[in-house]
């Protein structure tokens, strides 16, 4: 009875414990024991809670990469920042937690059947009368890869989230006031007046003395660089040089063009009929082989026809009826009999003799040959020398490089190698680590050009393989890693710069000593150019005088410089503005309604996602901001 | 010791014990069952309610994107009055503000614009509305041509995201009332917000251009 109680006492324990986990579920869902279970290390961002992992942001960067290719023919996968598109993936995840958190927070919800009538309302899923169509709509989620279910979820997520933050953005508005504002600001015009002080004559009174050259060749080394670079001695093997060397026999011209004949005439094309007798027994198979040894012996002499004899006897149901023709047989479509017996007929109307495969015995008629006349020997004689000589090139060829191989690691001196050989020694260009071109471009080639083994210790490089077949071994001449340039070398261009830029300073200086005589009321020589209603973005000043213009003031001694090109400088006064009477009731001012609301639209949305997401509790892992 | 009391004895023991704590177990089950029935079945008439004003404000959305026209304002103030009526306090009532306010905007109906802004600004439970409501509301002011009230309505809120609007309208309403100064330096306070928000607002840098000239044009 004790053994009893304790049996059921554990019985007890345990339906408490089922109770609980029940329970459990049936308030929180099945979430609340999934989600206790804790992080596998590959969280990136948690936002409220709940994780966004690594391969979430892999994918939908993945997403992002396919619809950015999609979109743009001349992009490649290269060009784009896999680091920034994650950014933006996660970006995105992050912002998407957010709307989803902060919706459910507001209480917003959206029914099934809302869901259920976007479906059904999507003119992407309707079929030609306007009307939804379930096949439609789930073939259109076929081919973006989607089930009903992800489709639904989905929606519903994007229902949301639209009702969230597009709200802000459909219940915005512009005043026409505002409008009208904004219209008279854009279209304001302005009067003008602008003198160029020219830097030309400035070039030819400034002195510039080696000890200047210097200094400024000293402050700017790193434009006075002169990139790596290398010049080499190259020995280049060629297959072609020595393929005339190889003989070729009569008798190899005459077992090629064989082979190619056999090769042509496996392109023949033959059409058959055949006359089908099936049997269950010996006693009934030797009585259908008199019976088509029979009819053979009518088709000889002429007496019969064989679509006659097919048609009325034949027992192949699917060709009987078409006189027993079975049509062009494809090479391997048939029983291997049956086509043996079909490639010994010769010509068209010959009948083979009593075949037997796992279907009956056939009676074969060859009814089309469709064959290509086979060249003579002589027209295709290059090209089957072509194929003779590839086995013996290659083993040539094959020689070569291993006596080059050898010669290259054994000798001091490419020239050696060249002589020994007999191979022809060139000179390479100047050849330029970045900017190579030819078959110094290619990626082996650069590579063993710009190695140790080349540049440092002058070592013969082993053959490499160009993609064209030839191989190249090349001995440094002369290298340069990339290094100071000499102000020797550079001393022009250094000249040119500096005069440029002392040139520039000084007429910057010049303007401002005549923007002082300005404001003390002299009048130095300028020649003055005026400009009357000037729009903002168009004029016939130079762009940086007129963006000045809509800078300054009416205030008379408000006179600006700028820098223009080639180190001229011009001096900027206003005279008038002149502002332009919109009425809110005026027509052009709904055009600057339409534009200004679709910007603010834009604008609110983007202020309410990131106040929306200040207001959550966003934990970036560490690692996540910068990957 | 368990094991020398007789069966009979246990049995005793637990008689005693259900006669004077059985109903208050009984009691206590079937107020937590209830209890659980309770909860569920106020989330579940809560989930109903958010529902079907949610249903009436998508059906408002998709009537306000309609073009103008007295139809379509009678429908839409329908919905709006129902959202109002029926679920204020909620966001989808919030919004069903904005929307009544968006169309008095359209119909140049300013006064009836600023009743449903201050609505919205008085029973959102949402800052986020709340801070939009209060943008709004002190442009249609500005548009009646009450720049002080919508100065007083904008001074010491936090803006939070929306602190570039707020400076912006701001240096508006500071130059409507003549204060060129303070109007320069709400405008650069708006520019750089909005820049650190990675907006650019091109009329912005226009506005604080056109400061000087205002003089004597």
């Amino acid at each position: 009875m004790l053994q009893r109680i304790r049996e059921k006492s554990q019985g007890i324990i345990a339906y408490t414990l089922v109770g609980v986990i029940a329970l459990t579920f049936a308030l929180w869902g099945v979430q609340s024991l999934v989600g206790a279970m804790g992080n596998d290390g590959s969280t990136m961002a948690k936002v409220e809670g709940t994780s966004i992992t690594r391969p979430d942001v892999e994918r939908r960067a993945q997403e992002m990469l396919r619809q950015v290719l999609s979109n743009n023919d001349q992009v490649s996968p290269e060009d784009i920042n896999q680091d920034m598109l994650r950014q933006f993936a996660l970006n995105e995840l992050i912002q998407k937690a957010v709307v989803r958190h902060s919706a459910d927070q507001l209480d917003m919800r959206v029914s099934d059947a809302l869901v259920e009538r976007m479906i059904v309302q999507n003119p992407a899923f309707a079929d030609d009368q306007g009307r939804f169509d379930a096949e439609l709509f789930k073939q259109r989620l076929r081919q973006q890869g989607l089930t009903p279910v992800a489709y639904r979820q989905q929606l519903h997520e994007q229902l949301l989230a639209q009702q969230l933050i597009g709200g802000v953005a459909a219940s915005e508005f512009v005043l026409p006031e505002e409008a009208a504002a904004t219209q008279a600001l854009v279209t304001q015009t302005r009067d003008y007046q602008y003198a160029v002080l020219s830097a030309k004559a400035l070039a030819d009174k400034i002195e510039l003395s080696d000890q200047d050259l210097d200094t400024y060749y000293q402050a700017h080394l790193d434009r006075y660089m002169a990139p790596e670079h290398i010049q080499v001695q190259y020995v280049v093997l060629d297959p072609q040089d020595f393929a005339d060397d190889i003989n070729v026999t009569d008798d190899q011209y005459q077992q090629a063009y064989e082979r190619y004949r056999e090769q042509m005439s496996k392109t023949e094309q033959r059409s058959a009929a055949h006359i089908l007798l099936t049997f269950d027994s010996p006693a009934e198979r030797e009585k259908q082989m008199s019976r088509l040894e029979t009819m053979r012996k009518q088709l000889a002499s002429g007496e019969a026809d064989f679509a006659d004899l097919a048609q009325q006897y034949s027992e192949d149901p699917a060709t009987a009826d078409k006189g027993g023709e079975l049509g062009v047989i494809q090479p391997g479509s048939l029983d291997d009999q049956f086509e043996t017996a079909l490639d010994q007929l010769k010509k068209v109307g010959d009948i083979s003799p009593v075949v037997e495969t796992p279907y009956g015995l056939h009676l074969i008629e060859l009814t089309g040959l469709n064959a290509k006349p086979v060249p003579p020997l002589s027209d295709v004689k290059s090209q089957l020398r072509q194929q003779i000589i590839q086995q013996p090139l290659k083993a040539k060829m094959s020689d070569r490089i291993e006596t080059l191989k050898n010669l290259s690691f054994s000798r001091d001196q490419l020239t050696q190698v060249a002589d020994e050989m007999n191979l022809k020694l060139s000179e390479s260009p100047i050849l330029v680590k970045g900017q190579l071109t030819g078959f110094w471009a290619e990626d082996k080639v650069a590579a063993a050009l710009f190695s140790k083994e080349i540049t440092e210790d002058h070592w013969i490089s082993e053959p490499v393989s160009l993609k064209d077949g030839r191989y190249v071994a090349f001995q440094s001449e002369e290298y340069q890693p990339r290094q100071q340039q000499a102000l020797s070398e550079v001393k022009d261009d250094v000249r040119k710069q500096l005069l440029k830029e002392r040139v520039a300073d000084q007429n910057w200086a010049r303007a401002e000593q005549m923007l002082d005589a300005l404001e003390q009321g002299k009048q130095p020589s300028l020649s003055w150019q005026s400009v009357d209603n000037a729009a903002r973005g168009r004029s016939e000043a130079p762009a940086a005088v007129n963006q000045q213009a809509f800078k300054l003031t009416l205030d008379a001694q408000d006179v600006a410089r700028v820098h223009l090109s080639d180190g001229d400088v011009a001096l900027v006064k206003l005279n008038a503005v002149h502002r332009p009477k919109v009425s809110p009731d005026s027509d052009g001012v709904s055009n600057f309604q339409q534009a200004l609301i679709r910007r603010q639209m834009q604008q609110q949305q983007q202020m309410m996602l990131s106040q929306l997401r200040q207001q959550a509790d966003v934990e970036m892992s560490n690692g996540a901001g910068q990957p | 010791m368990a094991d020398l009391r007789s069966e009979e004895e246990q049995l005793e023991a637990f008689k005693h014990w259900w006669q004077s704590n059985g109903k208050s177990l009984i009691a206590g089950i079937t107020i937590a069952v209830a209890g659980i029935g309770g909860w569920k079945a106020w989330e579940t008439y809560n989930t109903q309610r958010a529902e079907a004003a949610s249903a009436l404000y998508q059906q408002l959305t998709t009537v306000i994107q309609q073009p103008a026209s007295d139809q379509r304002n009678k429908e839409a103030n329908a919905l709006v009055e129902k959202l109002t009526g029926e679920y204020d306090g909620s966001i989808y009532a919030d919004y069903a503000d904005l929307f009544a306010a968006r169309i008095a905007v359209e119909q140049k109906d300013y006064a009836a614009a600023t009743g449903y802004l201050r609505h919205a600004l008085k029973h959102s439970q949402v800052d986020t509305i709340q801070l939009v409501a209060r943008l709004r509301l002190a442009r249609v002011l500005k548009a009646q041509a009450k720049p002080d009230e919508a100065l007083a309505l904008l001074n010491g809120v936090e803006t939070g995201s929306f602190e570039a609007e707020y400076d912006a309208l701001k240096g508006d309403l500071l130059v409507a009332t003549g204060k060129e100064e303070e109007a320069r330096a709400a405008y650069n306070k708006a520019l750089t917000a909005s820049r650190e928000q990675g907006q650019s607002d091109p009329t912005l840098q226009m506005k604080i251009d056109n400061l000087g000239s205002q003089g004597d044009a």
